[in-house]
């Protein structure tokens, strides 16, 4: 199980915020969805908080795609090859001055590195850090350069994404209080629900799936199952060229590749066909072996395969209720906060 | 020729270095010769640096600086000036730099590449002949000091060794000794690869037990006291040029020296002890080269430990994290202007978890580099192998040559002609399957473009494609695949440390 979604500091975030609105909600004596009197302050601030780690949480997908079609303002920070090695040229002199013990102290170490990447250009993709090796009482320092990844990795995202969807979720709860009364109120909170239960289910799903698909993975990993069907894909097709014009034998055959079908039964037929045509005709029959075994090849990988993705599916399908949900529940969201504002 | 070469021509001929070109090579010059200037007091080439190239001093002096093993210091070897050169062994087999070079005063150097350089560096050419003469009185004795072999032999001996030492190139491919005939010589390797093979016994496989390259050497069994027989057959891996010292003239100019040939002969069997129990542990577990596309764990271990992987960090996906949601490669495809995705998912089980994912190792022998005849495969100065577009002709004798099967071909249009636009329509969910043109090598090919036209003309040989490896998202704040993860579940590991892992965890 990937125990990594379950450590990290936004849940800590998320538990401060959700915690601060129960705590003000109970010492205030509120009714969680009035907007009468002095609640209309709580219902205002758990609105607003709960709208924005809503857009917070759908900042997620939206970095992944602005990423995948190449929009990301980190794209731009691209350094020509020619800088980020003459970057790793002065790194390379720094390290022999420190080695040489021409430079002693950190922080001139570091300043020295920082000046060299600002003079290359390369300090918006690189951030110089420090190695120590202690080799029996003596330390020995060498800079190295890291990539600065500027907008954080996806893998801390994912977690903002899980922890603040919770904390959202209970502002949700103690904003709204879960009235089910009027039509948009039915809607947004059981839109939430949808969202959050289909989220929590994913992340139980990614949690616990990828150790079964490994262990699914007996034979071939998806990727080469995949690989080898296209192989022996290719392979049947060069196979039915060398058949030349016979056209019921190839239906034999055909029939024979189809996944769906009897590849015993078609076989069986291809072969007294083949037979009945001429019996002394070695050279068919060789010819005849190769594409049976061919097909049979074909077709356990596509039993793998097929038995493999239906596996990727559910890991990766609640995705299909989950993301037009959440986009759904935006939409509502922005809605709600115009139409409260205009009445 | 235009008046600015005839000028450039007149200069050069009066460099030692240039006279007597034929004129194929005059042309070859005029058309790639590059100038590098260095100012003053500026460092040039560092030491342990990876360069390509051959310089010949135009203008100005430089010093070149060694430092010598053990930490004893800096030891300046000499000053060059106009009409000297350095880098040859760059050029030909991008051996890192063996002295840091300094300008003295303002410096202008005509830097030779690789390419170029197998054009001038012919057999019996002139320019050969006086670069195999420059390394007979530069380096020699230190390479031949170097051979552990020759650690105890009087230096006085050792200027009789050079004065007998033959230079012999051999091309790609060539054995230079067979298993089982008789060792007649040693040999010590000037520049490239080459590759120890033995018969399997069991299955008559030819297997790798070592491999050599440059500043290493081989044959000490020529002067054993046992068995006088080639143990491996010894091949090359690139072009490879090696000196030669024949047993029969060692032990003619040794003759009168009975005492030093016995100690060359006591040295040469206590190396052999030491080899046969390294061949052996290497053979158990090395896989013959022609099925090293998948190498086992045990291999990359041994190829780890033999320092033959370079790479810094490997790539490790830990498959009880992956959700197998593809987000590596995706991201992979956005930072790559022609929109191919250089990761492989594929690669070898370090556990029945981990995949240690096949990207290029940036190995220490480059098989590939040594394979590319157009200058299209280049070591950055800090050891990464980097491909440059603009030069392949999509031979794909990298391809082949790849031991990890890391490189792939791709279609050839240049990152400019691959428009994003096309792309946006691919990321349309399901819909954009329908805009998504598969473009590897093993679908069909597409018409010839110009480009691939224009290539074929000049070379005679038909371009598939170009090829593309792993480039760890060069010149961008991150590496794309490993940033963009939601599941933490791939990431750059160090191999040694990896490896160190899983025998703790054994």
């Amino acid at each position: 199980m990937n125990t990594t979604y379950f450590k990290s500091i936004h849940a800590l975030w998320a538990l401060l915020i959700a915690s601060g609105f129960v705590v003000w909600l109970v010492l205030g004596e509120y009714s969680m969805g009035r907007a009468a009197g002095s609640d209309r302050g709580y219902l205002l601030w758990s609105g607003w908080v709960a709208l924005t780690l809503f857009f917070i949480v759908g900042a997620y997908s939206l970095r992944k795609y602005i990423h995948k079609l190449g929009w990301s303002p980190e794209f731009r920070y691209q350094a020509d090859p020619k800088a980020v090695e003459q970057t790793e040229d002065a790194i390379n002199n720094l390290n022999r001055e420190i080695a040489e013990g021409r430079l002693i102290n950190r922080s001139d170490m570091l300043s020295r590195a920082k000046l060299a990447l600002s003079q290359a250009g390369t300090g918006r993709i690189f951030r110089p850090e420090l190695d120590v090796e202690k080799i029996g009482e003596v330390e020995h320092f060498s800079v190295y350069l890291s990539p600065k990844e500027p907008l954080g990795r996806m893998a801390k995202w994912m977690h903002a994404h899980l922890f603040l969807g919770l904390g959202a979720a209970i502002l949700v709860l103690v904003h709204g209080g879960g009235q089910m009364a009027t039509p948009m109120g039915a809607l947004l909170n059981g839109l939430s629900a949808v969202v959050i239960l289909t989220g929590l289910f994913g992340i139980v799903i990614w949690a616990t799936g990828p150790a079964k698909m490994t262990a699914a993975e007996t034979d071939l990993s998806i990727e080469e199952a995949f690989v080898l069907s296209r192989h022996y894909e290719r392979k049947v097709t060069a196979a039915f060229a060398e058949l030349g014009d016979d056209d019921d034998l190839v239906e034999h055959f055909k029939a024979a590749a189809d996944d769906s079908g009897d590849f015993a039964k078609a076989a069986e037929a291809g072969l007294s066909q083949l037979t009945a045509k001429d019996p002394a005709d070695s050279k068919g029959h060789v010819l005849f072996q190769d594409i049976m075994a061919l097909i049979g090849q074909r077709q356990r990988v596509n039993r793998s395969l097929q038995k493999l993705m239906r596996v990727r599916r559910t890991l990766n399908l609640w995705r299909a209720i989950h993301v037009p949900a959440s986009v759904f529940l935006l939409g509502l969201l922005v809605f709600h906060v115009f139409s409260v504002w205009w009445y | 020729m235009s008046d600015k070469d005839k000028d450039l021509m007149e200069k050069l001929a009066g460099i030692e270095l240039f006279q007597g070109l034929k004129p194929k090579s005059e042309a070859a010059l005029l058309e790639f010769k590059q100038f590098r200037v260095c100012e003053a007091g500026k460092v040039f080439v560092n030491q342990g640096e990876y360069t390509s190239e051959f310089c010949i001093i135009l203008e100005g002096l430089v010093s070149a600086y060694r430092s010598e093993p053990g930490g004893s210091g800096v030891k300046r070897l000499g000053t060059l000036k106009p009409g000297d050169w350095f880098g040859e062994m760059s050029a030909k087999s991008n051996q890192p730099a063996m002295a840091t070079i300094q300008a003295d005063t303002r410096c202008v150097f005509m830097a030779i590449d690789p390419p170029l350089f197998k054009v001038l560096d012919a057999p019996k050419s002139k320019f050969k002949t006086l670069i195999d003469d420059k390394y007979r009185e530069r380096a020699l004795s230190a390479h031949l000091r170097a051979a552990p072999l020759f650690k105890g032999i009087k230096e006085e001996k050792l200027i009789q060794l050079q004065d007998i030492a033959e230079f012999v190139s051999f091309d790609t491919g060539k054995v230079i000794a067979a298993e089982g005939n008789e060792a007649d010589a040693i040999y010590l390797i000037r520049s490239g690869a080459v590759s120890a093979t033995c018969k399997d016994k069991e299955t008559g496989v030819q297997r790798i037990s070592a491999y050599f390259k440059d500043n290493s050497s081989f044959g000490e069994c020529a002067l054993s006291t046992k068995d006088r027989m080639w143990k491996y057959t010894y091949t090359t891996l690139g072009g490879t040029d090696t000196v030669k010292i024949p047993r029969d003239k060692m032990e003619s100019i040794f003759e009168e020296d009975q005492e030093t040939l016995q100690l060359l002969s006591l040295t040469a069997d206590l190396l052999l002890s030491d080899d046969e129990g390294e061949a052996t542990s290497a053979l158990s577990a090395l896989s013959d080269a022609g099925n090293a596309g998948a190498l086992s764990v045990d291999q990359l271990e041994i190829m780890v430990q033999r320092k033959s992987v370079k790479g810094g960090e490997a790539l490790v996906i830990d498959l009880k994290k992956c959700t197998r949601c593809n987000a590596c490669v995706e991201s992979c495809v956005a930072v790559h202007e022609d929109r191919v995705p250089r990761l492989s998912k594929s690669g070898s089980r370090i556990s029945s978890d981990m995949v240690l994912s096949s990207a290029c190792y940036n190995c220490d022998v480059p098989e590939c580099m040594s394979a590319c005849n157009d200058g299209a495969i280049r070591r950055s100065s800090r050891g990464q192998i980097q491909f440059i577009w603009d030069n392949c002709t999509g031979c794909s004798a990298c391809t082949l040559k790849c031991p990890y099967g890391v490189i792939r071909m791709t279609g050839t249009d240049s990152p400019e002609q691959s428009g994003r636009w096309r792309s946006l329509f691919q990321e349309i969910p399901v819909l954009g399957k329908l805009f998504n043109k598969a473009k590897l090598a093993d679908v069909d090919a597409p018409e010839e473009t110009e480009e691939e036209a224009l290539v074929s003309l000049r070379t005679g040989r038909k371009v598939k494609g170009k090829a593309i490896k792993c480039d760890l998202c060069a010149g961008l704040p991150f590496e794309a695949c490993v940033y963009n993860c939601p599941c933490g579940a791939i990431d750059r590991i160090n191999p040694e440390a990896l490896f160190a892992a899983k025998a703790a965890s054994n």
